[in-house]
This record gives structure tokens, sequence and C-alpha cells, in this order.
């Protein structure tokens, strides 16, 4: 039995509140927030069901028809529904932080309105069934994330939109290109599960050629080395908005189309078969590299993030770019796994500049007496992304080495370790001097019962909980690990 | 079935409890009860190691968690771990009755316990994993306690060295787990002496867990963290938390399972020279608790001894492993001693007759480390030989052996020499529930030597003539050593040299530390070091400006006196002259 109407209502759910809040006007502050509210736990329940119906083996389609032969497909399988889940749990998080973030500036109706739809055209390019769809809502959440970046409208910020949108429209031509190739080459290509290329597998040199520029124009989104430059420019957003770039919308629409490009559209076989995963490999393992010694040397603790997202979400692409079962597993969990921690330390980024005003790594001297739940929640992101048990990073850590051993390239190995060792360089100094050192002065003491307002404080330790609770309970049949194994047997059954 | 989940709860309660009271000291609104059961945090993992638990498995933590196992080495290290934590931690309920970060310490304290405690009880490759990090990263809180610049640089030598031993362990893991994702410690054995990759396995493993036990070249962290951590934490430090890198050893190396002569072989060589090299770095230092850190990693170069000759000759692989439990009993209890001695004894003072109990107490205690007679080292020396003799190795290592007695003894010498003088004459109040912690460990440790859990076949052996003489000679001759040098030290007053605590690390920091400047450039250094650049440079204007105005005032000065002006005409108007005869 197949149901057609909850795909297309996950994605409205965010898109018609979106919609709404532009008409609202700005001070009707009240309203908004409850739509917000209202339109991200139905989100979540939404995502609950179809989740379980999934897991129970049913199948959720929307089809519309877009023009003549090319219809918009709205799907729901496993893999999309990693993904949404991650989006819905996170989107919720982050619509509370960002409440009480942006309490009492300007254009709030503006950026939530974008917020909205920033999150819809997540949830499309999730739930898109063929490259068409995934196209439209890919350039969808471009241009509705740009608005996010330069929200402060400072010179600063409109630069980096300027840095932003140029980036991303190249990735664009890229990848609309490949799109095209592709149809020429196979018709309307719907995302199968073990590729959907095999018919036309014999036209090598088209198929490689699709493939760099497919990978081409979703690596500027994934900032893939060289085309990582928007991401570190594009921090001068407000936190919420780096929070959502770096753990759900952006770069992960990235990892999330390559990924679909290499299982679901060329299938794993044939792309290892055309020769071009190694390649990928590589560059991947350059771009965890380059981001972790990159990270080292920035003194904004936000911009030091931003490289370390460089080099993790590149960890997605090593796992989808080795051929084999355990890499592939530590590839797609640490979609989830990179975007809990990325969030949490993002919230505490902005906690800090929003209670204490401190934005560089050196003036966070003594912080945690001032404020130790969200320095508690830093060092579980921290631990989590150097790859120390039991936070979730050391799943994916432990799965992606075995994996790497287990296609017989040691080398990957080394560079795993080595990322570990940097990550471990940049984030410990961080830890233990927030933890350690005394203030330089006394903090001034907390206005409030908690060291900063509920609604900031308390995505971030749930997002920190959640970091912990998936690497803790990694074997429990639920969990982001347990997930993705399910997915993987299927996609690599014989 | 009760007695089933009896024990069950007995194994999950030894690593609760200390986790639960973790939590408890780090809440404001439950610190008072948590500070008032910590020190007895331990008591369930003593209890585990005295009764018997049952394996437990769970599915759904981690990657499918099991933990205890009723082997020999599990129940021991339960036993000599719980003992010690719990002596520690009654002794640091006085130690710490006036440090304003008491909560700090306790909480890193208990973190650490439970960590160390569930690496002990952990039965699969990924558990072990979580609670050996849990153990080294919660550790570093008890090195860096005090808050100084030395704990501070202790403690960066300290958590870079575990890094890489943790990032090199990882590399073992996953070429040993392979696809199977993670495995019990039933088959790792046998699945690394089958492994395709098992001699690079084992150089993983051996360096790995070396870098914990304190094996050479890979010691530099102890002598600097050591003597900075208060002194509970560094009785635990010395003497269980290194022994989990020997535990690491006996669990994934594949002893009795294959032969590995040329690996054995050069685990032999680097713990007998660590044995040596430890003492004679060690006899150099001036900190008490530095010379102990030196000693233990000498001590520690028996143990890597006895792997090595375990990797060499599986089919004396039991007896070795016996030795090393044995070993492992008898140092950590008398190490843990020793470092808690050097915080009580500025407690008690050395007079009146605490102070004579705990010097008694002192010199007991480096007796058993050196070896002596009718004391436990000697009994975990004679394991020690015994078990070698098994291996059927080398005629010269029983010499070998004695000849590192000798160094011990000094070390132990250098040790009392170090602590006693330094201490007052006079103790303060409120010593006594530490003296009393120390003596219940004391006499602990003394009732084990009559009942241990290990090698107790030895036992009888001791009072033979013939090992009776073994075990005292070396003692004797350090005693004489050390006691002709102290004479001869008092007519002339010549020094031992120092050298740096941490000896090769400082050569290496020279070529480190620049790679890590250069890898860092563009991020914030520490400010204050910036700044105090900048005050060096203004300071230097200052100098400067300072230098030259003083110099013209001084030769104005010059001028303006009189007869120099006299002069000064006198030399104008000859020149004047001069110019107007040409």
């Amino acid at each position: 039995m197949t149901n057609t109407w909850l795909p297309l209502s996950v994605l409205l759910s965010s898109l018609l509140p979106g919609l709404i809040i532009f008409l609202l006007a700005e001070e009707q502050r009240r309203t908004r927030t409850l739509l917000n509210l209202l339109a991200a736990v139905t989100k979540l329940v939404l995502t609950g069901v179809m989740a379980w119906g999934v897991y129970q083996g049913r199948q959720y389609e929307t089809r519309l028809t877009f023009f003549p032969k090319a219809d918009l497909v709205l799907r729901a399988d496993s893999f999309s529904l990693l993904f949404i889940t991650l989006s819905a749990v996170l989107w919720f998080v982050t619509t509370i932080y960002a409440v009480g973030y942006l309490e009492g500036t300007d254009h709030r109706s503006r950026f939530f309105g974008f917020f909205s739809l920033c999150v819809a055209s997540t949830m499309g390019i999730a739930l898109a069934g063929n490259l068409l769809t995934f196209f439209l809502f890919y350039e969808m959440l471009t241009l509705s994330t740009y608005p996010l970046v330069i929200h402060r409208g400072t010179p600063e910020a409109l630069r980096a939109g300027n840095v932003y949108l140029r980036y991303t429209l190249t990735g664009a031509t890229l990848l609309l290109a490949g799109v095209a190739l592709l149809y020429s080459l196979a018709g309307a290509v719907e995302f199968t599960e073990r590729g959907a290329l095999s018919a036309v597998a014999a036209h090598r040199t088209e198929l490689i050629v699709a493939f760099v520029l497919l990978i081409g124009g979703l690596g500027v989104k994934t900032a893939l080395v060289p085309l990582h430059g928007w991401l570190p420019v594009a921090m001068v957003a407000p936190a919420p908005v780096s929070a959502l770039l770096h753990a759900v919308a952006v770069v992960k629409a990235g990892a999330f189309g390559i990924t679909r490009i290499i299982y679901d559209v060329y299938g794993v076989y044939l792309v290892h078969d055309l020769g071009v995963m190694q390649p990928l490999a590589m560059v991947a393992a350059v771009t965890i590299l380059y981001g972790s010694v990159r990270a080292l040397q920035q003194g904004d603790l936000k911009k030091r993030l931003a490289y370390s997202t460089v080099s993790q979400v590149a960890y997605i692409v090593l796992g989808v770019s080795i051929f084999g079962t355990a890499s592939t597993i530590g590839g797609l969990v640490h979609l989830v796994h990179q975007g809990v921690m990325k969030i949490t330390l993002f919230f505490c980024a902005g906690n800090y500049a929003e209670e204490l005003h401190v934005h560089r790594v050196s003036e966070l001297r003594g912080v945690g007496r001032r404020m130790p739940l969200t320095t508690a929640a830093f060092t579980v992101g921290a631990l989590g992304m150097i790859g120390i048990p039991p936070v979730a990073g050391f799943i994916t850590k432990w799965y992606l080495g075995i994996g790497a051993l287990e296609a017989h390239q040691p080398w990957l190995v080394v560079v795993l370790l080595t990322s570990s060792l940097l990550n471990a360089g940049y984030f410990l100094p961080i830890v233990y001097s927030a933890w350690f050192q005394a203030p330089r002065e006394e903090w001034k003491p907390s206005p409030r019962r908690w060291e900063i307002g509920l609604l900031l404080l308390l995505p971030t330790v749930a997002t920190a909980v959640l970091s912990l609770a998936a690497g803790l309970f990694a074997g429990a049949e639920l969990s982001p690990l347990g997930w993705t194994r399910l997915l993987t047997e299927r996609e690599f059954r014989p | 079935m009760r007695g089933d989940e009896l024990a069950s709860l007995a194994v999950v309660a030894a690593l609760l409890v200390p986790l639960v009271l973790t939590g408890a000291v780090m809440l404001p609104l439950t610190r008072r009860l948590g500070l008032a059961l910590a020190p007895w945090a331990a008591l369930p993992a003593l209890g585990l190691g005295l009764g018997t638990g049952v394996s437990v498995h769970w599915k759904w933590m981690l990657l499918g968690m099991r933990l205890y196992s009723p082997d020999q080495v599990t129940r021991t290290y339960l036993l000599f771990t719980g003992i010690l934590w719990l002596f520690s931690g009654l002794f640091a309920r006085g130690y710490l009755r006036k440090d304003t970060r008491r909560a700090s310490f306790w909480g890193f304290y208990l973190a650490t316990l439970t960590g160390n405690v569930g690496a002990v009880l952990a039965w699969d490759v990924s558990s072990f994993y979580l609670f050996f990090a849990m153990m080294t990263f919660c550790a570093y809180g008890l090195v860096v306690h005090e808050r100084t610049e030395a704990a501070a640089r202790a403690g960066r030598v300290y958590i870079s060295m575990a890094l890489v031993g943790e990032v090199l362990l990882l590399a073992a893991f996953f070429l040993l787990v392979g696809t199977r994702v993670n495995l019990s410690f039933d088959e790792v054995p046998r699945v690394v002496a089958e492994s395709s990759h098992r001699d690079v396995i084992c150089v993983l493993i051996l360096v790995g867990f070396g870098v914990k036990v304190g094996a050479l070249l890979l010691h530099m962290w102890l002598p600097l963290a050591h003597p900075v951590a208060p002194a509970p934490g560094s009785a635990v430090l010395s003497g269980t938390i290194i022994k989990v890198g020997v535990l690491g050893w006996l669990r994934f190396l594949p002893l009795g399972h294959a032969s590995l002569p040329t690996l054995g072989t050069v685990c032999v060589a680097a713990g007998l020279t660590a044995a040596f090299y430890g003492v004679a770095v060690g006899l150099t230092q001036r900190e008490a608790k530095t010379v102990l850190a030196y000693s233990s990693i000498s001590q520690m170069g028996f143990l890597t001894l006895a792997v090595g000759l375990a990797l060499g000759a599986p089919e004396a692989a039991p007896v070795l492993i016996g030795a090393v439990l044995v070993y492992s009993v008898h140092h950590s209890l008398a190490k843990g001693l020793l470092f808690l001695g050097t915080g009580l004894l500025p407690a008690t003072g050395r007079r009146g007759w605490r102070g004579v109990l705990v010097l008694v107490g002192l010199t007991w205690c480096a007796l058993e480390i050196a070896g002596a007679p009718l004391t436990s080292g000697a009994l975990a020396k004679l394991s020690l030989k015994s078990a070698e003799a098994a291996a059927h190795a080398s005629e010269a290592l029983p010499t070998l052996l004695s000849l590192a007695a000798v160094g011990s003894t000094l070390i132990m010498a250098r040790f009392l020499e170090c602590t006693v003088p330094k201490a007052p004459e006079e103790g303060k109040a409120g010593a006594g529930g530490m003296l009393l912690s120390w003596g219940l460990l004391l006499a602990v440790d003394t009732v084990l030597l009559f009942w241990p859990p290990v090698g107790r076949d030895e036992l009888p052996h001791l009072l033979e003539p013939k090992y009776l003489f073994s075990a005292a000679w070396p003692v004797l001759v350090g005693g004489v050593v050390a006691a002709v040098v102290w004479r001869s030290r008092r007519w002339r007053t010549w020094r031992v040299p120092v050298l740096p605590a941490g000896d090769v690390l400082w050569l290496l920091m020279k070529v480190l530390w620049p790679g890590w400047r250069l890898l860092t450039t563009g991020a914030d250094r520490e400010e204050e070091e910036k700044a105090k650049t900048a005050a060096r440079i203004q300071e230097g204007f200052a100098r400067l400006r300072r230098a030259s105005l003083d110099e013209v005032e001084n030769a104005e000065e010059r001028l303006s006196r009189l007869s120099h002006v006299g002069l000064a005409l006198l030399l104008f108007l000859g020149v004047f002259i001069l110019l107007l005869v040409r």
C-alpha cells in the first residue's frame, strides 16, 4: 500500500508556515513563535509516523507532473528518513534556539520566513525521488539561505553573501550540466536502490564526465577542498543560522546529494567499476587534513568550527567513497552524528557570544565557571569530534577505520588518525582553558537563575545529550547506527 | 537464579556507583552527599574482586557491551584496584580537607575510578577502549589539579602522549576487529594470533599501551605528571592506572597462542634497559615524588620483560602472566603507600609516635620495592624468576635482575633521603584520618603477603635459605653503597648532577615545539605571551631612551665642570692657533 499524502505534508509543514510568517507583522511575536513551534512539532510527528511506516515496510510517494516526461517525485525511503529525522529534530531545537537568540532584534519575520523555507527545501532534498526534483529543491535551498547569511546586513555579511552566491551558483551550473547529461543519456533517472544506470553502463566516458560534473556541483555545498572557500566566510551569519547551515541544511545537502548519486543513481558497483571512487576518496582525504590544519590556525571560535566542518563533512564523503559496507555505514551515520555534534558546538559558540560577547578562542579562559552547562555541552561536542568514546563521533571513526582496512586502503586509516590528533589539537586547548584556566577578569554574574536564558540553554544541552546518546546506545536497533546498518545491508545485498 | 541476579547486580554496581557519585559531586544540589560518600566509591569494585560476578551482555550499549569474566586476571586486578582506590579515597578525604577545589578533584577522581574499573571489567574491544579513554582523559584532571604552570605543562605532556597512544591503539583495534566490528576478549588472542597482520597489531598494542605503562622512551609523562598531582592522585596513577596498560597487554597480545621471539626479545631488552635507566635518572632527581615516578618506570621494566618473555615462549605464558599479576599487586600497593606517605609525612611530622610509625612504614614499603627478604617484593621477584626459568630465558637474566634490585634499593634510599629531612619536625592537627587510612592500607598490604590473591604456591619458598640469600644480597649491597655515598657527602659537598624530569622529552621538544608553532601560525597565542613580548620591546625602548638621554646629560654635566671647560678651551685654542700658524 502506498501512501501519497504524507511526503507532501512533511514538505508543506514547513513551507506553509514559512509563507504565513512572511505575512505577519514584526510585532506579532507570539503568533510567530507559536506558528514556528507548531510547525516544528507537526513535522516531528509526521516524520515519526513515516519513519515507523518505512520501518514496517510501507511505501510513501507523492508524484506530480512537472512537465511531460518529467515528474516531481517525493518519496520516503530509509535513506531519506535518516536525513529527514535529523532535520526535523534539529530544526525543532534550532527554532527554539533562534527564538531566544533573536529576541529583540529586527526583521524577525523575514528571518523566520526564510528559515522555514530553508527547512522546507531540505525536506524536499531529502524526499526527492529523482534528480530533477533534487535539483529544484537544491537550488531553492541556495536562494532561501542567502537572506539568512546576510541577515545582519553589515558590509561583512553582504560580502559573505556575495561569496556564498558566487560559489553556490557556479556549483548549480555544474550540477545542472551533469543532470542534463544524464537525462540525455538515460532519461528521467529515478533514485533506485543499487543504482538506475545499469542499462547505459556501456557509455563509460559520458558517465564519468557526468559524475565529475555532479560531484563538482555538489562538492561546493559539501565544501570539498578546493571548493570550500565560502564556508568559513559565511560564519558571519547569526549563530542559529550557522548551526543549521553546518549541521543540517547546506553542507549536509551536498553530502546527501553525493551519497544519492553514488548509491541510488549510479549504484555503488558501477561507480566502483568506473574507477571514480578512489579519486573522490583522495579529495575527501585531502579535505579532511586541510580542514583540520586550517582549523588549528583560527583564532575566531566560529571560524575554527567552520574549518572543522570542512574536515568533518569530508568524513561522510570519504565513507561513501570507499567500497565496502563498514565504511558506508560510517559515512552515512556521520551524516547524523556530525549534525548533532556540530550543532551543539555552534549553539555553544552562540551562547558565549550572546552572553559574554566572547568570540575568540583566547577569550574563553575560565568560561567553564561562569557557564558550566554550555561548556559541558561544548566539551561533549569537542570530544565527539575528536572521536573519543562514548560520544557519537567515535562510532563513525570506528566504522570508517574498519572500512578503510576492509577496502585495503590503510593510508586512509593514517589520514583518519592524523585528523583525530589534529582535531584534538584545536579542540582540547579550548576545553582546557575553559575549565582549568582562571578568567582574565571575573565574569559578570548572570542576572537570571541559569547561566543564560533557557531558550538558549535547553537546545544546547539537548543536542549534547543526543550526541552522547547516539554513541552510547549505538547498539540499539533504532539508533542512527542501527538504522544505517539496516540501510546499508539493503544497498549491498547482492 | 537469585544468586545470578545478585552477581550481575554486583558487576553493575562496581561500575555505576562511582559513576553516579561523579554526577552527584558535580551537581551543586547533591554535592554534599556526593562528597560524603565519594571516598567509599571503590567498595563495590573491591567486593566484586573478593566475590564472583557473572558476565553481563548489553547489546544496545555502544557496539554491544560485555562486562566481567571470572578469570584470574580480572579478579586480581579488581582486588588491588579496589583496595588502592578505596584507601586513597579515604586518605584523600583528610588530604583535601582544606582544598578549595575539592569538588573538582573528587569529580575527576571518581570519573577516573569509573574508567579504571570499567577497563578491568570490559570484556569486549570497544568497551575496553571506552573505559580506557575515560580513565585517561579524566586522570588529566588529577594531573592539573594544582593549576600551577608546572601542572599545566605536565598535563600537556600527559595528554599529548596519551593521545598518540590512543591513536596507535585505535589502529591496532581496526586491524584486529575487522568486519566483525567488535570482538569479545574470549576471541581476541586467537584472532590476533591468526591474523595476517599479527606482527603489526602486536607492535601497535605494545607501543600504544606502552605509553600508559611508561615503557622505555614512552615514559616521559610519568616523572612530570606524578609529582604535580595531589598525593592520592599520584598513588592511583602509579598504583593502578599504569597497570591498566599492562592489563591491555595481557588482554590483547596473543600470549600463549603465538610465538613472537623477535618482538619478545625487543621487549625483554627494553624492559631491562628501563629497569636500569629508570634508576640511573631517578637517582639524579631532587623531588621525592619524581624519584618514585622513576622507580615506577624501572619497576614497570620488569613487567615489560615478563610480557616479552611470554611473547617469545607461549608454553610459559600462563606462569608468566601469574608472575605479572603477583608483581602488579605488590607494586600497586607498595607504590601507592609510598606516594601517599609523601603526602602524609608533612602532616604527621617526623617526631613523635606518629612520625615514627610513618617512617617505619615508609621504610618497610621501600624494602618491599627493593625486594628485601620476606616482603611482598621478594615474593614478586621470586615468582618472576621461577617463571623465567619456565620460559628458558637466558642464564644471565637472574643476575641482571639481582643487579636491578641493587638499583631499586639505591633509588629507594634516594627517595628516603629526599623525603625525610624535608619533613617538618612537628606535625599538624587533623592528620588522624589520613594516618588511619594509610595504616589500614599498610595492614592490608601486609596481610596480602600471607594471603596473596595469586602466587600462593611460591609462598613457602620465601623461607628457603637459597632464596633468602638471593633476595638479601642486592638489598645489602644497595644499602651499603647508599650509606657510603651518604657518609662521603657529609665530608665533601659533591652534588649529584640534575637531569630535568622527563629527561629525553626536552630533546624531543626542541624538534616538536617549533613544528607545532608553525602548524598553528595565525591562531591566537596566549595573549600574555604577546603582551610579555610587547612589554619587553617597550622596556627595551625605554632603556635605550634612558641610556641615550643619560649619556647626553652626563656629557653635559661633565662639560659644565669648570676644569673641563678650561681644558676644552685650551684644546680649542691650541687647534685654532695651529691652524693659523700653518
